[in-house]
């Protein structure tokens, strides 16, 4: 009682000394920055995990580009499964002048077979458990019913038919739509999509069928079937579960990792503030031991008083963690369709363990050296050098947070990649700015004394300037490259694109509507479009054998064996196409390959392929492999048939154009006269994933701002280290003659030195990775905002002289002839 | 033309302390004229450092009156006696007070860089070379000893030429041919026209100097 009486009273009054302000900011944002992410990412996992199994919409699920054969379903029945078939594809809807592009997705009556549907009679209303659509009928998102200004009751258009609006669609469990929802959702009944027209046997459609039962007798099923499955992927929803557990896992990871990163630059100013805290204390616990204090006691009485000024820190860190979790959380909530699931307590006891685990780890050393001090220090006025002991104590104290995080995210290896990708960044700053305090000191630049001294001031102190540099340096690359770099890369290759590149596809063309769509295409202005003839098949034979997808060390070749082709074939190479060997057409039936699909599956020119397109199968030698500009967005294929190698094949037509808004509009206009065309809304598409990504680097920024946060704490600390040596000399210039004013100045100039030094490598940094990212990711002329470098210079300008107006107003206070008194 | 460098009248320092009231130094009355040399001695404790202070500008007298050049040092402000300082007084202080983490070269060329003098690198380099250290140019203090740190002290007083130079104990920490040496170097500096005041118990030193100074319990007794 008494001891901890004694502690607060000694807390009190460290408080008023204002050593310590620099730990506990460093605290309070290892501590919200921890809770922040655990809350967040926990919240997501939750989400993901509570879709999982509702997520395929029964226990297993089959899927293909082509109907499912009858035969499997016959064998699921006969398995003892519950069985029910879904078809879903893209098309338009219609009602009045109003239009919306939509995924369709038509469903049996005993649809789902797991999970929930829920409908509502309003957008408005409460929503309840529904059943599906009944002929005639449809349910529809709720950002469809917007866009076409519907209610509940009144008719819709759709291909050749009308269908009564039923309700507002809310939970519909099966596909992964709900989760990462591209376009609004239509469910309609199976029964009804004959009459609509839309489907040919080359529109973009895609057949499901769910199966649900007892588990033995699903893996029973599975086991049976997979061996005789063409161009049907089998997904089971355990392995469905799975996946989102991934997901989940990598989200957790890449976050924690953004959360190690506030953490070792809040433990580095933890650090700091813990020697100077120490090393302040050295003579009086030599002292202390002279009079015989043992070691434990007074490490009790130092430690106490640290551990009663964490809790506080503590507690707000938690507080504060909750609320940026929902600035994280604000930006990736939007790509669910649904609010994520409250965040939990145990986040936040996570977070604080982790804050006061990094507290200790950083603490102790500092501690332990001052407990060790020897009463002889007293005699040699020994300087304050770095113990073997003490260095040795951080690397393992980095160790155990990293551990801790590793825990804390189940992620371990992308952690250690991370440490050393960022140590060897902060080498590469720190060796730099380390050659150029060496250049200044031997020549300092600028003519005016205050700048000349504050340069030399900055070369005299390297460790707090690289420290300092550093830890900005490393925040504002962060904070530069995520809240500007990387949105401006995204702007820039996305107006790149927009010159003449095509926005819309259409798809499902007949043959015998080519001439009149060409012709209202011409009318609104896109002229003489190029139609390309497609058809889907299937891989059935290379060189006669049938591929075995285990025989490929490319992953991706299993996608190409058991999944569907796109064909297509043509008298003359398309444009953004480049022969990288062979030749074109000559003899026989022949085809050409794309580059990359050749190199999946190990196809040179000469080889067979043989093909089943329909109920015919197509055998014809490679003849030429082509390298596709995928990025072009124009109609690309992997297999390009020579015409006469493909004489009798029933194709439909595809097409891609470029649009402007108004002729978008009339595009949609358009589809009312050839209800069955498919219409892909590139734009509409890239503004999703964009979005997505967007998301996610909003989410990512509120962390990295906390990073930045954390380096403010380390400026904090690194100029409160240098506070007895600044006054002492502030007070031996004054001595010399120097003015106040000419004092202040050069602090002044040394600092923002530092925060431009530091803050211009940051933006150098950034603009160079995003340089970087848009010569290798994006494959443009990245037109590179030069402008954040002074930006991020400006910024560290402003957070060194805030962090020195803090810390360091106390310097030039005191009077010089009390100072030289010794 | 001749007014004193320095013109001290009853002056008195008094501090306030745990115990009460302390009268450090008390009716202290001394003038310095150009060129001139006094040696303060005194007993430790005898408040020879405090008046160094009081008559450098480094501290205000609780009474009296002090003129520095010219300068009645109570009409100005701390800026103000800093500037009466800047390039003409040169300091050695009891405890040297070198800055730490600058070389010894940097610390000598700190006052003449801080004067705007030309060359301020030669002139530091030179005049260590003079206190014997020409080979430990780019030694941080805390890697020469204390006579080496105290010639550096010297070295920094001198370089810029001032027309007053105070020194505490300038040869305390030496052995006799080095302080020898230095005293020699001070007074070189007295017959070129630098008026020093100097706090020594050398009594040698202090029978080279052209008036003599005894304090005892913060009082002139001789
Ligand atoms: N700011 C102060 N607070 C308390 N006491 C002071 C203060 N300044 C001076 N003194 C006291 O005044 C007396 C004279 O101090 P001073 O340093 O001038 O002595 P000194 O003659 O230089 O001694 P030494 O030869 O040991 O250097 C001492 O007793 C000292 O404790
Ligand atoms: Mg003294």
């Amino acid at each position: 009682m008494n001891f901890l009486f004694t502690l607060v009273k000694h807390a009190r009054r460290e408080w008023r000394g204002a050593e310590l302000k620099p730990v506990l900011a460093a605290l309070i944002v290892a501590v919200a920055a921890a809770t922040g992410v655990m809350a967040f990412t926990d919240r997501v996992e939750r989400a993901l995990n509570a879709r999982g199994s509702e997520l395929v919409g029964g226990d297993g699920l089959l899927a293909s580009r082509l109907p499912i054969a009858p035969e499997i379903v016959t064998r699921a029945r006969d398995s003892g499964l519950k069985t029910s078939s879904v078809v879903a594809f893209p098309t338009v809807l219609f009602a009045g002048d109003l239009s919306v592009l939509v995924e369709i997705k038509a469903v049996e009556s005993n649809y789902p077979l797991r999970g929930k549907l829920t409908a509502a009679p309003s957008a408005e209303a409460q929503a309840l458990t529904a059943a599906p659509p009944a002929p005639g009928e449809m349910l529809l998102d709720p950002r469809a019913v917007a866009a076409l200004e519907v209610q509940v009751g009144e008719m819709v258009d759709i291909g050749n038919a009308r269908l009564r609006l039923a309700g507002v669609l809310r939970d519909d469990p099966e596909g992964a739509g709900s989760f990462l929802s591209f376009a609004p959702r239509a469910l309609l009944h199976r029964d009804d999509v004959e009459a609509l027209g839309l489907i040919g046997p080359a529109s973009r459609a895609f057949y499901r069928l769910l199966i649900a039962g007892e588990p033995a007798r699903i893996n029973a099923f599975a086991e049976a079937i997979k061996p005789t499955l063409k161009g049907v992927r089998l997904t089971l929803a355990q392995d469905a579960e799975q996946q989102l557990a991934e997901v989940g896992r990598q989200a957790r990871a890449f976050f924690g990792l953004a959360a190690l990163s506030v953490l070792w630059l809040a433990a580095l100013a933890i650090a700091l503030t813990a020697r100077r805290y120490t090393q302040a204390r050295r003579d009086i616990v030599a002292q202390l031991r002279c009079f015989g204090l043992s070691r434990r006691r007074i490490l009790l009485q130092l430690g106490g008083t640290l551990g009663v000024y964490a809790l506080p820190a503590v507690a707000l860190g938690v507080a504060l963690g909750y609320g940026l979790q929902y600035m994280i959380a604000a930006g990736v909530e939007a790509i669910f369709a649904e609010p994520l699931p409250a965040p939990t307590l145990r986040a936040g006891g996570l977070g604080a363990l982790v804050g006061v685990l990094a507290y200790f780890a950083f603490t102790m050393p500092a501690l332990q050296q001052l407990t060790a001090t020897s009463p002889a220090r007293l005699l040699r006025n020994a300087d304050d050098q770095l113990g073997w002991r003490e260095i040795a104590a951080y690397p393992i104290a980095l160790l155990v947070l990293t551990a801790a995080i590793y825990v804390l995210t189940g992620e371990g290896q992308v952690g250690v990649i991370a440490f050393i990708g960022i140590s060897v960044l902060a080498l590469c700053i720190a060796s730099l700015l380390g050659a150029l305090l060496r250049l200044v000191r031997w020549k300092p630049p600028g003519r005016r004394f205050a700048t000349r001294q504050a340069w030399r001031q900055l070369a005299s102190r390297p460790g707090t300037t690289l420290l300092s540099a550093t830890s900005l340096a490393l925040a504002l690359t962060a904070v530069l490259l995520l809240g500007v770099v990387s949105s401006d890369l995204i702007r820039q290759w996305r107006s790149g694109l927009s010159s003449d590149t095509p926005n819309r596809f259409l798809l499902n063309i007949q043959p015998d509507q080519r001439a009149a769509l060409t012709e209202r295409l011409t009318a609104i202005g896109i002229e003489d479009p190029a139609l390309y003839p497609f058809a889907v098949g299937r891989l059935v034979a290379i060189n006669g054998a049938r591929p075995v997808p285990e025989n490929f060390d490319d992953p991706r070749a299993a996608r190409f064996i058991d999944g569907t082709l796109n064909l297509s074939w043509s008298e003359s190479l398309p444009d953004a196409n480049t022969l990288t060997s062979g030749s074109w057409w000559s003899q026989g039936d022949e085809v050409s390959i794309a580059e990359n699909w050749a190199q999946s599956l190990g196809l040179k020119v000469g080889d067979t392929l043989t093909v089943a397109i329909g109920d015919r199968e197509v055998t014809a030698r490679i003849a030429s492999v082509r390298s596709v500009d995928w990025d072009s967005f124009r109609v690309n294929f992997f297999l390009l048939f020579k015409p006469e190698t493909m004489t009798g094949i029933e194709g439909t037509y595809i097409t891609s154009v470029r649009t402007n808004a108004e002729q978008g509009k009339a595009l949609g206009r358009l589809l009312r006269e050839f209800p069955n065309l498919t219409l892909i809304d590139v734009d509409a598409l890239l503004s999703r994933i964009l979005g997505v990504v967007d998301a996610i680097v909003s989410s990512l920024s509120a962390i990295f701002w906390c990073a930045l946060a954390a380096a403010a704490c380390v400026l904090l600390a690194a100029f409160a280290v240098t506070v007895g040596a600044r006054r002492f000399e502030h007070a031996l210039w004054r001595s010399l003659g120097a003015a106040q004013s000419t004092l202040r100045a050069t602090q002044r100039l040394e600092l923002a030195a530092i925060g431009a030094i530091g803050g211009g490598f940051g933006g150098v940094a950034a603009l160079v990775t995003g340089w970087a990212l848009a010569g290798n990711a994006f494959q443009i002329e990245y037109a590179a905002p030069w402008w954040i470098a002074p930006l991020g210079a400006g910024i560290g300008v402003v957070l060194c002289l805030s962090a020195g107006w803090i810390v360091l107003r106390s310097v030039s206070r005191t009077p010089p002839a009390q100072m030289l008194r010794a | 033309m001749t007014e004193p460098l320095i013109e001290a009248a009853q002056l008195s320092k008094t501090v306030v302390t745990a115990a009460g009231e302390l009268t450090v130094l008390d009716d202290i009355t001394l003038s310095v004229a150009q060129g001139e040399s006094l040696a303060i001695i005194g007993e430790s404790g005898s408040g020879k450092t405090t008046l160094l202070s009081l008559l450098a500008g480094l501290d205000q007298p609780t009474r009296g009156k002090l003129r520095l050049f010219g300068s009645d040092l109570a009409t100005l402000d701390e800026d103000g006696r800093a500037a009466l300082r800047l390039g003409r007084v040169g300091f050695v202080f009891q405890a040297f007070h070198l800055l730490p983490s600058f070389t010894a070269l940097e610390n000598v060329a700190a006052p003449l860089e801080l004067a705007g003098i030309d060359g301020a690198m030669q002139r530091a380099r030179s005049a260590l070379e003079k206190v014997g250290l020409g080979h430990r140019l780019d030694h941080l203090p805390r890697q020469l000893s204390g006579g080496e740190q105290q010639r550096v002290a010297i070295a920094r007083a001198f370089a810029v030429e001032p027309v007053l130079l105070f020194a505490d104990e300038p040869t305390g920490n030496l052995d006799q041919a080095t302080g020898a040496r230095v005293s020699n170097l001070l007074f070189d500096l007295s017959s070129c026209g630098t008026a020093l005041v100097l706090v020594t118990h050398d009594p040698k030193l202090a029978a080279r100097c052209q008036r003599q100074m005894r304090l005892d319990g913060g009082r002139r007794v001789a």
